[in-house]
């Protein structure tokens, strides 16, 4: 992960190391948000529908990638499966990215007595694995959409924190930032014009990096049985529904595992390309 | 090439005699069931299908069903020798055998241990089944080896009460008044194996029980297995680290394991009654309407090719099949009619449909049953909620009056009594002192329950029981949906050593003539 920029912002490059990570990884992505986005008109299926006499059909021309004990269309259930894992781990990630870019600065800029508690807290959080967290969190909660986002958010809380508040801690000794004190400007337009806008970039590399890792905690939560409730479809959903009939139906399980594969390939490129990029030290 | 060969070939003969070892090594049955962990061995409190296998083997009763039985005509000599009963069947005098043990040190049986056991039975404090004793006014010992039970009024079978099945199951008195609420996990019975080691989630392990008074079991032991994992279940009975395992409740994988070398299915009886109970106290579903139009939403035919024809069969009434006093006179709702059934609630005044929540087991088969509810109830604007948690926690929590929906798997002792006063008298109202398993709090036929209980002429008796179910029906209590059968897999080489068609226990027991070939 990246560290705080040492001065001023990084030089812009014309092209990075990352480029042709981040354009393979962005196309994937590209391909896999469109087939979100447009599942229902893609979907030969509706996702929910039953038919008892097509149970366990094989891939065909009518069943793509085949049908579940429910005889329900494989395919279709995986298409509307991207919709709630990607919006799960996007909603989840931009709320730990908002909250603790926000925590940080205000951890950061302030110091203090302030900075002690939440720091405290957040090593409180950290301390927990990462899964062992979200499971508690889930199990708190119950299971659901809502809050499975809540709990992957605050499992991705510190990531952010950290960063924001050790860019702050840097920021607010620099130069420019005592010469805006002495114009009497306020804390406030100090920090949302002046240090904020100075850590999004490490901010937005994070959330790519940690958007993969959400995706991969919301499948196992859903794989344990935490994650939202039938008859969603979930890609960590699918295969544990798959499970069941593993030995005789492979492909039930097989085929959302792929797609959790082709996401989490998608955003590790992005993310690792967009670092690189990012990185004055890698940076030629 | 050769080389290779040889290499192969020796390298498979390793690994063969490696894998037949264990066999040979001890006669212990591997037996895989379908749970995270052990509930209680307390005979008792054992209401859930993972926990009664164990007491089968752990207990005798005074009388005991046939192994491989559920015919209540058929009962014969257990712990007593014999009895006899006055005219009018409401004194019952047993002479117990003589000199069975309990296990370990905890001594002979004695008609003490018989008065506390059933007495034992009859507190709702310490039993699960408090309710079927009702009936039973006193119960003495005469002296060491005769035991008088006096009836309060005739009842349709005294002899099932006292049964290997249930409270019936004889305790050591010493041993369950040292061990209280640990006599769940250290038990002491009579039965022909006997606890050596619990270790939770993981296994419960049995010794042979040198003293058994039928003779020394063939097997040396058996290790009970908690595997809840279908899939996992099923690899290990195939790799043979299983012999027995409860089987995945469907066709594919009855079709598929019997198509399976070195394994065999068994099919058994009791049929589980499948029923969604209604929460008749809990709005919407107060309103008989809504009930209604639930049951008309709900298409009891897909049920059955859900679980395949093998397993499943329809059901005709609000009692399992073949219980004395069944009847399957009354037409049921379950027509799968989504049309007709969000006409039904638009009238009832929900014209935008309804929400119902369901906590509801994460057991693979009965989750799947009540997915296929939940799609049949969407077409008809019912969103039924489920709240999906492990097994244990789902027996807690429906006792608890937390779900409106309650889908319930059952079969009790095939006397319609048992099954109409545990589920639908309103005595049995879950959250209340006397609860059994009333989960939709209904009253319809509290009267012909009780009148038949107590009536001496047996065909008023069964016209008592059949206006209750039709009462229950039309009340619509609950919603029958099926009945099924259980199946469990086994290896070729298991002998149950009876035949196995029924099995009050609602899983294989293993008896003394049980071996492994």
């Amino acid at each position: 992960m990246n560290d705080a920029p040492e001065t001023g912002p990084p030089p812009r490059k014309v092209r990075s190391p990352g480029w042709h990570a981040i354009v393979i990884g962005a196309s994937i992505m590209v391909v896999v948000i469109l087939a979100a986005l447009f599942a229902p008109l893609i979907a030969p299926h509706d996702p929910y529908a039953q038919s008892m006499l097509a149970r366990f059909r094989p891939p065909s021309a009518e069943y793509w990638l085949g049908s579940d004990r429910f005889g329900r269309d494989t395919f279709s259930r995986i298409l509307y499966g991207l919709r709630i894992t990607l919006w799960t781990a996007l909603a989840s990630t931009v709320m730990a990215m908002v909250t603790g870019t926000a925590a940080g600065i205000l951890s950061g800029y302030h110091g203090g007595r302030v900075d002690r508690w939440i720091s405290a807290a957040n090593d409180v959080l950290m301390s927990f694995p990462q899964m062992v967290a979200g499971i508690i969190i889930v199990a708190l909660l119950g299971p659901g959409v809502t809050n499975l986002i809540i709990a992957i958010a605050i499992t991705t809380f510190p990531a952010f924190y950290r960063m924001a508040r050790s860019a702050a801690l840097a920021l607010r000794e620099r130069d420019y930032i005592d010469a805006c004190r002495v114009l009497g400007y306020s804390d406030l337009r100090i920090v949302s014009r002046h240090i904020l806008p100075e850590t999004m970039d490490d901010m937005i590399v994070i959330a790519t990096l940690w958007l993969a890792t959400a995706v991969r905690t919301e499948s196992s939560l859903a794989f344990i049985g935490l994650g939202a409730p039938p008859p969603a479809a979930t890609l960590g959903g699918l295969v544990r529904e798959g499970f069941d009939n593993l030995l005789d139906f492979p492909g039930l399980a097989i085929w959302p595992s792929l797609a959790i594969l082709v996401v989490m390939i998608g955003l590790n490129l992005m993310g690792d390309g967009l670092r690189d990029a990012n990185d004055p030290r890698t940076s030629a | 090439m050769t080389r290779t060969r040889m290499a192969t070939l020796t390298l498979s003969t390793v690994l063969g005699m490696a894998m037949a070892l264990p066999s040979f090594a001890g006669g212990v049955l591997r037996y895989g069931m379908a749970a995270q962990d052990l509930g209680t061995m307390d005979p008792h409190r054992a209401t859930t299908t993972p926990d009664k296998p164990i007491t089968g083997w752990l207990f005798n009763g005074l009388v005991r069903f046939k192994p491989g039985s559920d015919d209540i005509g058929a009962l014969e000599p257990d712990l007593a020798e014999s009895w006899e009963r006055n005219k009018d069947g409401t004194v019952w005098t047993f002479r117990l055998r003589e000199g069975v043990k309990f296990h370990g040190d905890y001594g002979e049986v004695t008609a003490e241990d018989v008065v506390y056991s059933l007495n034992r039975s009859a507190d709702p404090e310490t039993s699960a089944f408090a309710s079927d004793y009702r009936a039973i006014d006193t119960i003495e010992a005469v002296d060491p080896a005769t035991v008088r039970i006096t009836l309060k009024h005739p009842v349709p079978s005294l002899l099932g009460l006292v049964a290997n099945y249930h409270g019936g199951n004889i305790v050591s008195k010493k041993a369950a008044e040292e061990r209280g609420a640990d006599f769940g996990t250290q038990p002491i019975g009579t039965g022909p194996f006997m606890i050596k080691d619990y270790i939770p989630q993981e296994r419960v392990v049995f010794d042979a029980n040198p003293d058994y008074f039928r003779g020394v079991p063939k097997l040396d032991g058996i290790e009970y297995r908690y595997i809840p994992s279908d899939s996992s279940r099923d690899l290990a009975l195939k790799a043979g680290e299983l012999d027995v395992s409860y089987g995945r409740q469907d066709q594919e994988w009855i079709d598929k394991t019997e198509s399976t070398e070195g394994l065999v299915v068994d099919i058994m009886r009791p049929a589980e009654l499948q029923q969604f109970h209604l929460n008749t106290s809990s709005p919407p579903l107060d309103n008989i309407e809504v009930r209604r139009a639930v049951a008309t939403a709900l298409n009891r035919g897909e049920f059955i090719q859900f679980i395949g024809s093998s397993l499943a069969q329809p059901a005709g009434s609000v009692v399992p099949n073949g219980n004395l006093g069944w009847d399957g006179s009354t037409p049921i709702h379950g027509e799968g009619d989504a049309e007709a059934a969000r006409g039904m609630l638009t009238e009832a005044g929900f014209p935008d449909g309804i929400e119902l929540s369901m906590v509801q087991t994460s057991l693979p088969t009965m989750l799947g049953v009540a997915q296929v509810a939940q799609a049949q109830l969407a077409l008809a604007g019912i969103d039924l909620q489920l709240n999906v948690v492990d097994h244990q926690t789902f027996h807690s929590q429906i006792r608890d009056d937390r779900s409106q929906v309650i889908y319930y798997s059952a079969a009790r002792f095939p006397v319609a009594d048992v099954f109409l006063s545990q589920f639908f008298h309103s005595d049995s109202i879950v959250a209340t002192p006397t609860a059994a398993t009333n989960f939709s709090h209904c009253d319809a036929a509290d009267e012909e329950i009780v009148n038949a209980r107590i009536e001496p002429d047996s065909d008023k008796q069964n016209a008592l029981w059949a206006t209750a179910q039709k009462k229950i029906i039309e009340n619509i209590c609950a919603v029958p949906l099926y009945e099924q059968l259980i199946a469990y897999g086994r290896r070729e080489n298991v002998d149950w050593g009876y035949d196995l068609e029924a099995e009050m226990h609602l899983g294989p027991v293993v008896t003394e003539q049980t071996d492994i070939d």
